[in-house]
């Protein structure tokens, strides 16, 4: 290689000399002023050009061609010419790198609508997972009401053990069409609504304004709000079982309805039981009230204390069980989840307009920023580790051609 | 750059002026090199061929800053050439006869001192005739030459020199 052939100190003074006279003579400069040994340049330099082969014009014509109209790409026929060959394997190398890119870009549209689907069932999601937390609790009651029923409001604490105790003996019976107006019902239900964003506390407040006027109570509330801005609400409410349907309906006109359900159960026969236990148990009192009064000896009187104790709690608890399961079909108990809708931007949240699609296009552009920041994250180092290593084997490329003069 | 060219950097890429003029003014001594170093016909011309047109496809990656465009040119032309003879190396296939330019009303001496200068070209070492050629055919100032190349200036004309002078030596025997 060149570089690492011996170059002493630079040429000499009369290397120099020589080779300002060999530029002349390139340049077909008279060389009169030159010194007599350089005087063979010009001829030594018309030799070796006149050596070479002239153009022939027939190559010439068809190059002009080819320059004229700007090296029009063709596909090189079998059996042609070696640099025809690499310059049509080069443009088919190109067409590779085209597909590639079609292929990435075709990827990155597939990653950006994956995100988007993400990112739009999200708050459908959230709201579903809110409701969830909500509801789980009601629905977990109403689900234990018929089977074990458990405590409601306070007073009936110490009534559940023995309530789970009586439970398997109460299964739910299925609905009979001749129950009429007698049978006793428990109602629940589960809303989860989207609000417009930044309107999750408004429509949570909303939310329990309208319970307060249908005469209902809210019995838990929260607002959370996560760590991208997004807010969303679960609240826990108990109405009439009578403005149920009315409640439902002044609640889906807050905001978009994502999904709704409501769930009844016939408590007819567990409330019919828990009624005849308490009758039996105040009965029982009323007997031994009496042969209280008939007692004689100390010892009777004792016995009968004892024995009046036992059915005076038994009475408390079975008061406490009736009590709650009429509460229960008195009451309604409502789930209410509110996420925030990233897409909508109105009040009702269902439609879709130029916000909507202005809303859909900072999410596209956001996923799409996210995903190229991502591959810039590979595809940077990668690119600068290529460069170093193409920079660096620029050498060894020269080298390896150069190596073909070595013959 | 020795040769007269005042070529002006391409303002836009769709802008063939400045290419056509390169062209047109460097077309015969890239033909030339590469077939002086090739020593093929054939092979010489899809070899220039595919050196305009790489030239041409990269002709937005010109810097005028780090050179002229016809250093530039024959720096593309001199990598497909020796590409070329690597090709062949590989595939053991024999460099073709060239035949003679025979320049019409040459008289008696000037075909013999041309005969000589062939004849010492071909006894030259390889990467002194390649050296010869290039400064010969694309006349570039030796800080060009250099570039091409890929190494100092002083180192380029030192080794000119020597190849100068070995040519004339050859030269002189075969004369």
């Amino acid at each position: 290689m060149w570089q690492h052939e011996p170059s002493s100190a630079g040429p000499s003074q009369e290397q120099s000399r020589e080779l300002e006279a060999l530029d002349r003579a390139l340049t077909g400069m008279p060389a009169a002023e030159e010194v007599a040994e350089h005087r063979d340049l010009a001829g030594l330099v018309l030799a070796v050009r006149d050596d070479a082969p002239p153009l022939r014009a027939a190559f010439t014509d068809e190059l002009d061609a080819r320059v004229a109209a700007g090296f029009p790409r063709r596909p090189a026929p079998i059996g042609a010419p070696a640099g025809q060959r690499r310059a049509a394997r080069r443009i088919d190398s190109r067409h590779w790198l085209a597909g590639l890119g079609g292929a990435a870009s075709l990827a990155l549209v597939v990653a950006v609508v994956v995100v988007v689907a993400g990112r739009t069932g999200g708050p459908a999601n959230q709201a579903h997972g809110v409701l969830g937390r909500a509801v789980l609790p009601a629905s977990g009651t109403a689900s234990s009401a018929a089977t074990a029923p458990a405590p409601r409001s306070g007073g009936a604490g110490a009534a559940g053990p023995a309530l789970q105790n009586v439970a398997p003996a109460l299964p739910a019976p299925p609905p009979s069409a001749g129950a009429g107006a007698a049978r006793a019902v428990q109602r629940d239900a589960s809303l989860a609504l989207l609000a417009p964003r930044g309107q999750v506390q408004q429509v949570a407040d909303r939310a329990i304004a309208a319970t307060d006027r249908l005469g209902g109570i809210v019995e838990s509330s929260s607002v959370s709000v996560d760590d991208r801005g997004g807010s969303q609400a679960s609240l826990e409410l108990r109405v009439p079982a009578a403005v149920l349907d009315r409640t439902l309906a002044a609640l889906s006109a807050l905001a978009h309805v994502s999904s709704r359900s409501e769930d009844t159960q016939d408590i007819t026969d567990a409330t019919g039981a828990a009624r005849e236990r308490l009758a039996e148990s105040r009965a029982e009192r009323d007997a031994l009230l009496r042969q209280l009064a008939r007692a004689s000896g100390p010892n009777q009187v004792a016995s009968i204390h004892a024995r009046l104790g036992l059915v005076v709690g038994r009475i408390g608890q079975d008061q406490a069980q009736l009590q709650t399961l009429l509460e229960r079909g008195a009451f309604a108990q409502v789930g209410l989840g509110v996420a925030e809708d990233g897409q909508a931007t109105g009040n009702s949240g269902s439609g879709w307009g130029p916000g909507s699609a202005l809303a859909d296009a900072l999410i596209v552009l956001e996923a799409v920023f996210s995903v190229l920041v991502v591959a810039l994250a590979g595809l940077v180092p990668a690119a600068v580790l290529g460069g170093l290593a193409w920079w660096g084997a620029r050498p060894l490329r020269r080298r390896r051609r150069e190596a073909a003069l070595s013959s | 750059m020795i040769k007269a060219m005042a070529l002006p950097a391409p303002e836009r890429e769709a802008d063939q002026g400045w290419f056509e003029e390169l062209y047109r003014s460097s077309r015969a001594d890239v033909h030339a090199y590469v077939a002086s170093l090739l020593r093929d016909r054939t092979a010489a011309e899809d070899v220039t061929a595919l050196a305009f047109e790489r030239a041409y496809r990269r002709r937005a990656l010109f810097n005028p800053a780090r050179g002229s465009g016809r250093a530039w040119l024959f720096t593309i032309a001199r990598n497909a050439a020796l590409d070329e003879l690597r090709r062949r190396r590989r595939t053991a296939s024999l460099i073709g006869d060239l035949p003679a330019a025979e320049p019409s009303g040459e008289d008696e001496e000037g075909r013999v001192r041309r005969e000589a200068v062939r004849v010492g070209l071909e006894r030259l070492d390889p990467r002194q005739r390649e050296l010869i050629l290039l400064k010969f055919h694309a006349q570039l100032s030796n800080a060009e030459l250099a570039k091409v190349l890929g190494c100092s200036v002083s180192n380029a004309g030192t080794r000119l020199c020597r190849a100068l002078d070995r040519l004339r030596e050859v030269c002189d025997v075969a004369a």
